[in-house]
């Protein structure tokens, strides 16, 4: 069993606590840019999808997570940094100045719905960000003019000054490179007393106001921050799928959002990961299992759907620290085997706890 | 004769048809301890309330240090020196003491939201200078065994420490303590006296307060205020208070 | 067509589809009312009771109105077993986990009903005695569907006014919404109350579902109607019953006359414009009760 002792501050803000842990890390790292190289086509698909999902699950996290402002229709702000990113392409942009456009449009976006969700709070909000990804949706598909409607847009390749990302590989390298910056921004942001404000909004505004917190300002910077995030993320989904249209962006991919992040951890970097890990793998377990199920079971169409919110019903009721606590538990376990005391870790009927690492 | 530090001039506010706070007036002079009493509905923290910001009164003016309080929005009250605590513990329920404590050191950053971001080694120093001004806080409070707990689990009496730490690293000029006492024990109440003697004495910090414990109002008040139906009854020395007839007649019900 | 005749035929066809929209704004209102939960899957409830429906008259093969007290009896129930066993289970949890799992049961309920044998993910049709016939006053077009949803709508309406105001339940119920604690205190039995509201609540929407069902027909993706109902349940202020109803209204009468009068696309969106343009100047709704944190 490790036991931390600390000897100077620097170790609570500290990117990895100690030499162990970077280790790990640094193992992981490795592993993440060689392996693709031995990897098949399509599992590196999954792959790219599973990294555009952090991404975005890392906006999410950080504005329903820690800053605890619920928002049921994040898939509006894919959708904006979608169509930002192919449209300026197909302009002639380069793609790292897409990218950054597709992020600073989708906050602008953030703002506006930020702004009218500074007077609401609670269910109010939760129903207005719902109104808010419809009215989205719907002016992306009829503004023709601009986004060819229902008819949609082809996205053309990554190009970056002549290299173009044309394999799975290369697009795989910078998803890899633009999650692992998102986790790190978001890491940052909540060791900073922004992310602390964030919290402290989430938990009582009374008493944020009363510590000099302007709760308004901070709730407006979670939105923007929260929207940039996931609108890089639509840039790179357009790129990967490579044909975007309105439809695309509905509220099933809100929920998914959602779901990524409460079955991953509620509150923890880790979570994101683990959230979009799942997400993504879900359907490739379910067609796994499908061969063991009863004949007329397994050929529904509504079969993943079902097992999707069944899952997500387990979760909420058996273990509502998500992926992440049931990882937490098992390092417990392994640390402390064969002493492990069976009350040790028992649900605590207690709110998300908010980690920073 | 120097101004007093705070000023209320006969502040008023209604909720409804409720007269809460009816023409209070009051003072109090930098480095005094100053306690309000009265019984429940008295509007006493209506008075606190009103001074934080956190309600409009209808009428009348609060100055502080010179300054006109009533020109500025809630948040920024903290930056011009008021601290306070509240009666039902408003603390961050899904973090730690230490981050609770953290929060009340937020006034005094002053890096940008890039530098936040990408957390650069100005961000990374004042974090550090924070920690250890909290640091000093835990120390004065004693709450080094609870440091990483989360505020969620803790007794009552721990948790009320908790938001006195968090406005005191807030390093104010004047702190406003709604009720320290209520839940404590007598032990933890000798050390409440202890404590708010020290935070006049060593960190030179003004105290108003309300309390219904007598006996700590007794202990450490230089000048008590009753109120009663959200007026003012009576203001004298602690030991006068106590036998002042309107007063004795507000508790116990002419 | 007469622009005079052509406004009011949007108004009726806005106030019918509004109806539609009260009834489940109605009983999502219900439950939060008592219970503190935000159900959204109110929508599927109102599905199932659509279903349940089906399953009775088309393929029972009984008369309507015994199909639909039947279905009426069947949702109510199937109501009280979702409380019974989610719900119960989230008792506390913060309403971030029971918006959540209510959005997870809606996605499971959709699910299971395309897998039952009958249901499916085909269209059906419920047939109802009012069909196909219409009356024309002057000039505008309205027909028995219209009139039936309009007058159910009212019935229950007055129905449940009388049972909250007259009832033991009803009054045990009004006192739950209101203080749970003291209502717990003078012997109400509170989980009860639960179950009984989640029972009304499904039961009404069961009624919308069969007034819906004649324009919407019968399908599992039913429910996404009822997203509407959320918006007409803001607008009047969460938590208050005869705001729910007005929402409905303003929200169907605003869809109508958006899709009468406005370029295409907008009457997707006109419950939504609506309401966020009502919140900007009153966030709490038309009556509804400031939810803000008290100092």
């Amino acid at each position: 069993m490790k036991f931390h002792k600390k000897t100077d501050y620097l170790i609570d803000i500290r990117l990895f606590r100690d030499g162990r842990m970077a280790f790990w890390y640094a193992l992981l790292a490795l592993v993440l840019l060689l392996a693709p190289l031995a990897t098949p086509e399509y599992l590196l698909g999954q792959a790219v999808f599973t990294g555009i999902y952090v991404v975005a699950g890392a906006g999410l996290m950080l504005l329903s997570g820690y800053c605890g402002q619920i928002s049921l229709g994040h898939a509006a702000f894919l959708a904006v940094g979608a169509y930002t990113s192919a449209l300026l392409e197909k302009a002639g942009v380069p793609f790292p100045a897409a990218l950054l456009a597709a992020g600073m449009v989708a906050a602008a976006t953030g703002v506006l719905i930020g702004i009218p969700a500074l007077r609401l709070s609670g269910i109010y909000l939760a129903i207005a960000t719902l109104a808010y990804a419809f009215i989205v949706t719907e002016v992306l598909l009829r503004w023709e003019s601009v986004t060819k409607g229902a008819s949609g847009i082809h996205v053309s390749k990554i190009d970056v000054f002549g290299w173009q990302a044309d394999t799975e590989l290369r697009l795989y390298y910078i998803v890899l490179v633009v999650a692992a910056l998102s986790l790190l921004a978001v890491r940052n942001i909540l060791r900073s007393p922004l992310g602390l404000a964030m919290m402290a909004v989430r938990d009582s505004e009374t008493a944020a106001r009363t510590m000099g917190v302007p709760v308004a300002r901070v709730k407006l910077t979670a939105f923007a921050l929260s929207a940039a995030l996931t609108g890089f993320a639509g840039a790179l989904y357009a790129h990967k799928v490579p044909y975007i249209e309105p439809e695309q962006f509905n509220i099933l991919i809100s929920v998914e959002l959602l779901v990524l992040i409460f079955i991953g951890g509620i509150g923890s970097l880790h979570g994101i990961v683990f959230g979009a890990v799942f997400v993504i793998s879900l359907p490739q377990w379910i067609a796994i299992a499908k061969d063991y199920l009863p004949a007329y079971v397994a050929q529904q169409t509504g079969l993943q759907a079902a097992i999707y919110g069944l899952l997500l019903l387990l979760f909420i009721v058996f273990e509502p620290a998500g992926l992440y606590g049931i990882w937490l538990k098992i390092k417990h376990y392994a640390s402390m085997f064969p002493f492990y005391r069976k009350g040790a870790m028992r649900l605590q009927k207690t709110h998300a706890k908010s980690e920073t690492w | 004769m120097v101004s007093p530090l705070l000023e209320v001039d006969r502040l008023s506010i209604a909720f409804g048809g409720i007269r809460a706070v009816a023409e209070v007036s009051f003072s109090v002079d930098e480095g005094e301890i100053y306690a309000i009493i009265g019984p429940n509905g008295a509007g006493k923290t209506t008075v606190f309330n009103l001074i934080s910001r956190l309600y409009d009164p209808d009428g009348g003016a609060i100055s502080f240090a010179g300054q006109d309080l009533l020109a500025l929005p809630g948040h920024r009250i903290p930056a011009a020196g008021i601290a306070r605590t509240f009666q039902n513990i408003k603390l961050f329920d899904n973090a730690s003491v230490l981050d609770n404590l953290m929060m009340g050191r937020y006034l005094h950053h002053r890096a940008n939201l890039a530098q936040q971001v990408f957390f650069t080694p100005f961000t990374r120093r004042e974090k550090l200078a924070d920690r250890a001004r909290v640091e000093e806080v835990i120390d004065f409070l004693e709450l080094q065994r609870h440091r990483d707990k989360l505020v969620d689990g803790l007794p009552y009496g721990v948790k009320k420490v908790v938001e006195l730490g968090r406005a005191l690293a807030l390093e104010p000029r004047l702190l406003l303590l709604d009720e320290p006492a209520s839940g404590l024990s007598p032990e933890e109440t000798d050390d409440l006296v202890f404590w708010i003697e020290d935070i006049r004495d060593e960190l030179g910090v003004t105290v108003l307060m309300i309390e219904h414990d007598m006996k700590l109002v007794a202990a450490v008040s230089d000048r008590v205020l009753a109120m009663n139906s959200g007026e003012v009854i009576a203001e004298d020395a602690p030991g006068a208070i106590q036998a002042h007839p309107d007063v004795v007649a507000a508790y116990l019900g002419a | 067509m007469d622009p005079a005749v052509e406004f009011f035929q949007a108004l009726v066809s806005g106030i019918s589809i509004g109806c539609i929209y009260a009834l489940v704004a109605l009983g999502f209102v219900l439950i939060y009312k008592a219970t503190e939960v935000i159900n959204f899957a109110q929508g599927e409830l109102m599905m199932v009771g659509a279903f349940f429906a089906f399953t009775f008259v088309d393929l029972g093969g009984m008369p309507f109105i015994v199909g639909v007290l039947l279905a009426l009896a069947a949702t109510a129930l199937f109501g009280m077993m979702v409380n019974l066993l989610l719900l119960r289970r989230l008792v506390g949890r913060s309403s971030f986990t029971i918006v959540l799992a209510t959005v997870g049961l809606g996605t499971l309920l959709r699910a299971l009903a395309s897998m039952v044998p009958g249901w499916g993910a085909e269209t059906h049709a419920l047939t109802n005695p009012a069909t196909g016939r219409t009356v024309a006053v002057a000039g505008v077009t309205v027909s028995y569907e219209h009139i039936a949803v309009v007058v159910a709508t009212i019935g229950l309406v007055a129905l449940l006014y009388v049972f909250f105001r007259f009832s033991r339940l009803g009054v045990a119920l009004q006192a739950t919404s209101q203080n749970q604690l003291a209502a717990g205190y003078v012997g109400i039995p509170i989980k009860a109350m639960f179950s009984a509201a989640w029972g009304i609540g499904a039961g009404v929407a069961c009624v919308a579902g069969i007034l819906l069902a004649p324009s919407h027909f019968v399908h599992v993706n039913m429910g996404f109607v009822g997203l509407k109902a959320f918006p007409a349940a803001v607008i009047g202020g969460f938590g208050s019953i005869p705001g729910a109803i007005l929402g409905g209204l303003i929200i169907g009468v605003a869809e109508e006359l958006a899709g009468l009068y406005l370029p295409e696309g907008f009457k997707n969106v006109a419950a939504y414009v609506v309401m966020l343009a009502l919140l900007m100047v009153r966030p709490q709704g038309l009556f509804g009760v400031d939810l803000r944190e008290r100092a």
